[in-house]
């Protein structure tokens, strides 16, 4: 859950249509719009969760943050889920539901889990329901793209967000490589990670 | 009440690099705190490494360490006509200033060009900010060091499939896209709480140079030893192995910089550099953990864990409620935010934070501890920090710096206040401080040598004649 207290606005006579901006956000809500090669941003700011990542890239000052009204609470209820079929995803997915899946929106796995559940289907949208993906990034990308991959049983292929199909968890090293590695303690610590594998959605 | 004239005055901490990641620099340093005496690290432990350069901008002594260092070095597998990337990684700026590191660079661009003729590229790699590797390049004049031969990378731009033991893992195609590689390393410990000491000279494999895909793997699947693992598998794969031509990296103690280290052989280096951890670093480690309370002023131009005093970084006080080094010790929990929670300090009582980047997801520290923002500008930063969106929630601002630190002090009911502000050599501190500080070290020396230190090299097959090595100065 992520509380959005600023809005993006664009300042279009310094827009020089670069699609930065656009292939930056994690919640597909900029949009190109305008003639072929005049084409400048524009933000849907029902969908920014204020990660920022458009004024990150752009050299041109076309980006500004501002404060909003009132906050806008962005989140999915994992209680308002099917309780058998949150876990069932969240095994498929093999994640914790209660482990930190992003620290920024202070998301964790059941929370997507349960957005997946409601029907995102994507990146975007599971951002745009979560919050995820509107901070740091070190930790959010295995979480959501397992979640995604083990509810539709498929990658999302229609992200404007470069991605790449690359989310091994602990489980997935295999035994010849935890013993030629003595060192990284592989053996023992995915032992701990099966004796967690009964989670409790609570 | 300590006697202020028993101790140095404080010395001056590096400059902070302007940057569009924080706020502007401050004029005001925790250093102009007033009262404030230093204490140095050789002065706590007189066995910790001289350093041959403890910053400015004068760092001829790291060019003269790193031409000495590459003499060893086989440099014949690179052609006349080979492309050549330099790989550095941004903390590296974030010591002393960062010009050793950008001389340690510019040398070895020197030595390799000068000794086979190939093409030199400078890749400097942020973490994440779109606009960090161009700050750095400016601050620096690498494009003059380097003769316009130099680009950024973030972990966004992008990658290329690496087979590894673990599977496909992703770096960067602006890492990998010469003929051959050289990996420009430093050796602060810096996150001992995640990397455990174990394998320091290949995380960059599996973060600097890698794809943010990768990272996301390392920070939310796997656990403090186990994580160390992918940037050993990307390292041993033979993508990587075929590309790499030496490495190199700053040998340090928290005085300053000793020497420069290089070798062809990656295991070679990194186990003199693990034992070099293990020695320079484990005193100080045992210092702080022993802290009976204090008050930490955040004052730097990193984010608030990487930022340092007397080269010791704040997250090594922040998360030092346990030995990390230990290799014995049960691990709660295989998950890394889980595991780290383990080691929260129980002796910080305030935090005051005067200067440091956003971006990095620490709301932790304002729920655990009173925390004072000390400047309106810092204020600012904070609520449009992205990674930590409830911040301010918890913080409480003051109207300056000297204003923070007494608010912090009777908040948390210490007077003992310890600056982060990027120094190495001494930590600027208040004379209460300073006082437990020795009081502190004798018992800290003793552990260290007679039980931890020995206990350290054991867990990890290291001859303890290691330590007399060729990266010691």
């Amino acid at each position: 859950m992520k509380l959005v207290k600023q809005a993006i606005e664009i300042v279009d006579e310094n827009c020089t249509g670069c699609y930065r901006c656009d292939r930056a956000c994690p919640t597909g809500a900029i949009t190109m719009v305008g003639p072929r090669k005049q084409e400048i941003a524009v933000v849907d700011n029902d969908r920014c969760i204020a990660c920022f990542r458009c004024i990150d890239v752009c050299d041109d000052d076309a980006m500004l943050a501002v404060e909003r009204d009132a906050p806008r609470k962005v989140g999915t209820n994992a209680k308002q889920a099917d309780p058998a079929a949150l876990a069932a995803l969240c095994e498929r997915a093999g994640l914790h539901p209660n482990q930190v899946a992003c620290l920024c929106s202070s998301t964790k796995v059941k929370e997507l889990a349960a957005a997946a559940l409601a029907g995102a289907s994507t990146f975007e949208e599971l951002a745009l329901a979560t919050g995820a993906a509107s901070g740091c990034l070190l930790y959010c990308g295995v979480p959501m793209r397992r979640v995604l991959h083990a509810h539709t049983g498929a990658d999302d292929t229609t992200s404007k967000v470069r991605r790449y199909d690359s989310a091994q968890v602990l489980l997935d090293i295999d035994e010849a490589a935890a013993d030629a590695y003595p060192l990284f303690n592989l053996r023992a610590e995915q032992a701990a990670a099966r004796a967690k594998q009964k989670p409790s959605t609570s | 009440m300590a006697d202020t004239l028993s101790f140095d005055p404080v010395v001056e901490p590096p400059e902070v690099m302007p940057t569009v990641y924080g706020p502007p620099p401050q004029t005001v340093r925790g250093r102009d705190i007033p009262g404030l005496v230093s204490v140095r690290v050789r002065d706590l432990f007189p066995d910790i490494a001289a350093a041959a350069y403890q910053g400015g901008t004068d760092a001829s002594a790291i060019r003269l360490a790193t031409e000495a260092a590459l003499a060893s070095v086989d440099m014949s597998r690179i052609g006349t006509d080979d492309t050549v990337n330099l790989l550095c990684s941004e903390h590296g700026f974030g010591m002393l200033g960062g010009h050793a590191y950008a001389e340690m660079l510019t040398a070895i661009r020197d030595e390799v060009i000068a000794r086979t003729g190939a093409k030199v590229r400078l890749v400097v790699i942020a973490w994440l900010g779109a606009k960090e590797p161009g700050e750095l390049i400016e601050y620096y004049e690498l494009d003059r060091r380097f003769e316009g031969k130099v680009r950024g990378a973030t972990p966004m731009d992008a990658g290329i499939p690496i087979e590894t033991a673990m599977g496909t893992l992703y770096g960067l195609r602006k890492v990998y896209d010469a003929d051959w590689i050289i990996h420009a390393h430093y050796d602060d410990p810096r996150e001992i709480y995640i990397h455990r000491a174990i394998d320091r000279i290949t995380k960059p494999f599996g973060m600097s140079y890698a794809r943010m895909e990768t990272r996301s793997i390392f920070h939310i699947t796997m656990g403090t030893r186990s994580g160390n693992f992918i940037g050993r598998a990307i390292a041993d794969s033979e993508f990587v192995r075929s590309k790499l031509a030496f490495s190199a990296t700053l040998v340090t103690s928290p005085d300053g910089v000793l020497a420069v280290d290089a070798d062809n052989d990656l295991d070679a280096i990194g186990t003199r550099m693990t034992a070099n951890i293990l020695r320079s670093y484990g005193k100080m480690l045992a210092l702080l953990r022993h802290i009976n309370d204090c008050v930490a002023v955040i004052d730097g131009a990193k984010w608030p864990y990487y930022i340092h005093a007397g080269g010791m970084i704040f997250g090594h006080l922040f998360y030092n409620g346990v030995d990390w080094f230990d290799l014995d010790r049960p691990d709660t929990s295989f998950a890394v935010e889980r595991a780290v929670a383990a080691g929260l300090s129980k002796s910080i009582k305030a935090v005051v934070l005067h200067q440091a980047l956003l971006g990095l997801n620490f709301t932790s520290m304002a729920m655990l501890y009173p925390l004072v923002i000390s400047n309106p500008d810092m204020a600012a930063t904070m609520r449009h920090d992205f990674s930590n969106p409830r911040f301010m929630e918890r913080a409480l601002v003051a109207d300056d710096l000297f204003q923070a630190v007494e608010l912090a002090k009777e908040r948390g009911g210490s007077d003992k206040v310890i600056v982060f502000d990027g120094s190495y050599g001494s930590l600027n501190v208040s004379p209460s401080m300073a006082a437990h500080l020795y009081e502190l070290a004798p018992e800290a020396d003793r552990l260290v040598e007679e039980e931890l230190l020995p206990k350290w090299l054991r867990q990890r097959g290291i001859d303890p004649l290691t330590l007399d090595g060729a990266a010691r100065p």
